[in-house]
């Protein structure tokens, strides 16, 4: 057993449970090759004098995770014992090329574009030194966190102008023995002209509580283009945190949709930084959310250079004691002339028990800029409920379409007919407009 | 004789503390049309909301008798499966709806309600079809939102093709002709005037004649501070529209 070193003494109980599991899995990752040893020594450092962010956090005042980190996680054991992934495979080969990932761990993939990040940065040194650049440790202790544990993951790279299939890189977390929490890393590189579709999914693995914290960076080349699906089903023990961070340069373009109607605790992070001049980035995100789920979205976009554009949309629709919360930070800097910049942020309330927090956050520095926020919190439309019960509806069914509708704007985004398709089935399933007559 | 397909007797309706309808009886007969006229605000409309169900405004006396069965403690959507139908005078946008996914739920709620069995896709489809010619809808519209982006005039003829599709017994227009060209106005009388059946009865509710030289009604009847104040055949539109409602308001006032 080893003992923390000194200055780990006045730490939190969750800082020091923190710091033991450090020296377990050092160890560990030490005999196995270890690509991202100091990195991970400064990451760790760094989430020492950070701690984990309490309410009293400003980016974290409306999301508790000490609610969800009460709960006592296990860091996974980085050997995986069920390894039949043939399951997980069949279940998505439907939206294209499965890759799987097991407790952190790369564990196959069906698609030659995705191979093991442990294995591939400890050949390419250009590789690794990309890892930690986007997404940094400074001042962000859940991605220092990630930084410090995480072993494996994804390396993508897309070379191909032709659109290939969408890559489903599907994350599992075993907490079957214990409750337990799994970082994960990826690293996306599409180059010039490429393009590519990553489809993000989760599952989970018996009956504990399973925690991801997921860390995504990716790099849209000149004239690239990247779409990311989020697509957050899964069962209510199943949590997850993601830091997904994009560059974009000239003339690049990101789309990214996350559907978010299932898990406890969903905290995304999506960031999106226009560097190069007609570089696009769409952010949009559905949640609907009943019992007592939490879905926050933190977005950035962050507009570098001159005459570059985006658009946010994200939706809610909140039942039962759910939360939502959306934070949206757009910065537009000083060089960033004729910028264009869209947010906004819609919500459906439908228990006086749920709660919403909604915050758009626009930090603008150049003056010739088109730049629009807005953000609604309410009921659905009186006057559409009269107009459609008038004409036979009863109110529940007027209440799924107008529901419907408001969600399908969102999974409208999605550019693959079949996925597209089959996530309005459940949405329709989950708001009860497929029991329309 | 026959038995009025509606029955209204006393009605008074408020809104918080404003009484709007003071007093309103009204028989209406099965292939009857009927036009209620009136100056701005004299509550046409309220009393349109008040059988179509709406729950802004309270109703503290009175009656209404539908096909034999008490209105007022019908929902809005029961009222519509027992065969009323209101155009509305402000048709609703419903974006992210379509027209076809709207009225194929709705008219199935009708038929289960009535004891038929659903349309399939293709039944339905082809009635929407035939219903569209009527009021010279184009099938494009089928998969637009409701009535979103609509002109003014493509919302009241979307309403009267609605009626086409759900066959109600009592349709109540509400100035289904005003912001309607002579064209359409024309192309909404003539649909309306195929639609006329002996047991189907319509409550027309306009401000000008020139529709009810195209759509002829058995009885007019004058609303005026929520009372019908004067009731006449249809020269009495004529009249109205030559002489302005000055003259009746007189002889209301002088006996109120
Ligand atoms: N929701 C409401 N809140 C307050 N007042 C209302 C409301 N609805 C109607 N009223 C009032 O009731 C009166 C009657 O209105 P109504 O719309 O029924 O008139 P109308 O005869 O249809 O008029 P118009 O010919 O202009 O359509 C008006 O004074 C109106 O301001
Ligand atoms: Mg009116």
């Amino acid at each position: 057993m080893t003992t923390p070193v000194s200055h780990e003494r006045e730490q939190s109980p969750l800082l020091q449970r923190i710091a033991e599991d450090y020296h377990c899995v050092l160890q560990h990752y030490a005999e196995h090759g270890d690509p991202f040893r100091s990195f991970r020594a400064r990451a760790i450092e760094e989430l020492y004098r950070l701690g984990i962010p309490t309410v009293r956090h400003e980016e974290w005042k409306y999301t508790n995770l000490y609610t969800l980190l009460n709960k006592g996680f296990t860091i996974a054991a980085t050997d995986v014992h069920d390894s039949d992934i043939s399951a997980i495979t069949k279940e998505f080969e439907r939206w294209g090329h499965v890759a799987v990932v097991q407790n952190g761990i790369f564990a196959a993939s069906v698609s030659e574009q995705a191979v093991s990040l442990k294995e591939a940065a400890a050949s390419d040194p250009i590789l690794l030194s990309k890892v930690g650049s986007l997404a940094t440790i400074e001042n962000n202790a859940i991605v220092a966190w990630n930084a410090a544990f995480s072993s494996d993951g994804v390396a993508i790279k897309q070379k191909e102008a032709e659109p290939v299939e969408p890559l489903v890189l599907v994350s599992v977390v075993d907490a079957s023995e214990n409750n337990c929490m799994v970082h994960e890393r990826h690293i996306v590189d599409i180059a010039p002209g490429a393009s590519a579709t990553l489809v993000l999914v989760q599952r989970s693995r018996g009956e504990g509580h399973a925690l991801l914290n997921q860390v995504l960076e990716g790099w849209i080349g000149e004239n690239a283009s990247l779409t990311v699906l989020v697509i957050q089903d899964a069962a209510s023990n199943s949590h997850t945190i993601t830091t997904h961070e994009f560059d974009i340069a000239r003339s690049g373009r990101l789309l990214m949709v996350s559907v978010s109607i299932g898990g406890g605790f969903v905290r995304n992070m999506p960031a999106a930084r226009l560097s190069g001049e007609g570089a696009d980035a769409r952010l949009y995100g559905l949640t609907i959310a009943d019992g007592t789920m939490l879905v926050d979205h933190h977005t950035t976009v962050d507009h570098r250079v001159p005459h570059s554009t985006s658009d946010e949309l994200y939706k809610a629709i909140l039942d039962e004691r759910s939360t939502g919360v959306f934070n949206g930070k757009i910065y537009v800097r000083p060089k960033a002339q004729k910028t264009s910049a869209y947010q906004a942020n819609r919500n459906i309330v439908l228990s006086p028990r749920a709660t919403i927090n909604t915050k758009p956050q626009l930090e603008i520095f150049a003056d010739d800029v088109r730049c629009t926020h807005g953000c609604t919190v309410g009921k659905l439309d009186g006057e559409a409920l009269f107009y459609l019960q008038a004409r036979g509806l009863s109110k529940k069914q007027a209440e799924a379409l107008l529901l419907t509708a408001f969600a399908g704007e969102i999974i409208g985004k999605i550019p693959y007919e079949s996925i597209r398709s089959e996530m309005l089935a459940r949405v329709e399933h989950l708001l009860h407009s497929d029991e329309l007559a | 004789m026959t038995e009025p397909l509606l029955q209204i007797r006393n009605l008074h309706a408020s809104i918080g503390n404003k009484e709007i309808l003071r007093g309103i009886d009204l028989d209406i007969f099965p292939g009857q049309v009927c036009a209620i006229m009136g100056p701005n605000g004299s509550g046409k409309s309220t009393l349109a909301a008040v059988l179509a169900g709406r729950e802004d405004y309270q109703v503290t006396e009175g009656e209404i008798i539908f096909n034999g069965k008490n209105l007022l403690e019908l929902s809005p959507e029961e009222r519509a499966r027992e065969g009323l139908f209101l155009a509305f005078q402000y048709p609703v946008e419903i974006p992210g709806v379509s027209t076809a996914t709207f009225l194929k739920t709705a008219l199935n709620e009708l038929r289960k309600h009535r004891g038929l069995e659903p349309l399939d896709a293709m039944e339905f489809m082809s009635l929407m079809h035939e219903r569209a010619k009527l009021v010279h809808i184009e099938p494009s519209f089928f998969s637009r939102a409701v009535n979103e982006g609509f002109s003014g005039g493509e919302k009241k003829r979307n309403e009267i093709f609605q009626l086409a599709m759900l066959e109600p017994t009592l349709a109540i227009l509400d100035e289904t002709d005003s912001g309607l060209d002579i064209d359409a106005l024309r192309i909404v009388a003539d649909g309306v005037n195929a639609l006329r059946t002996p047991e189907r009865a319509f409550v027309v509710i306009t401000h000008y004649q020139r529709l009810l030289n195209y759509i002829v009604p058995d009885i007019v009847h004058v609303l005026y501070r929520g009372r019908i104040i004067k009731s006449g055949a249809k020269e009495l539109a004529t009249e109205l529209e030559a002489q302005g409602y000055d003259w009746i308001k007189e002889t209301a006032e002088a006996q109120a």
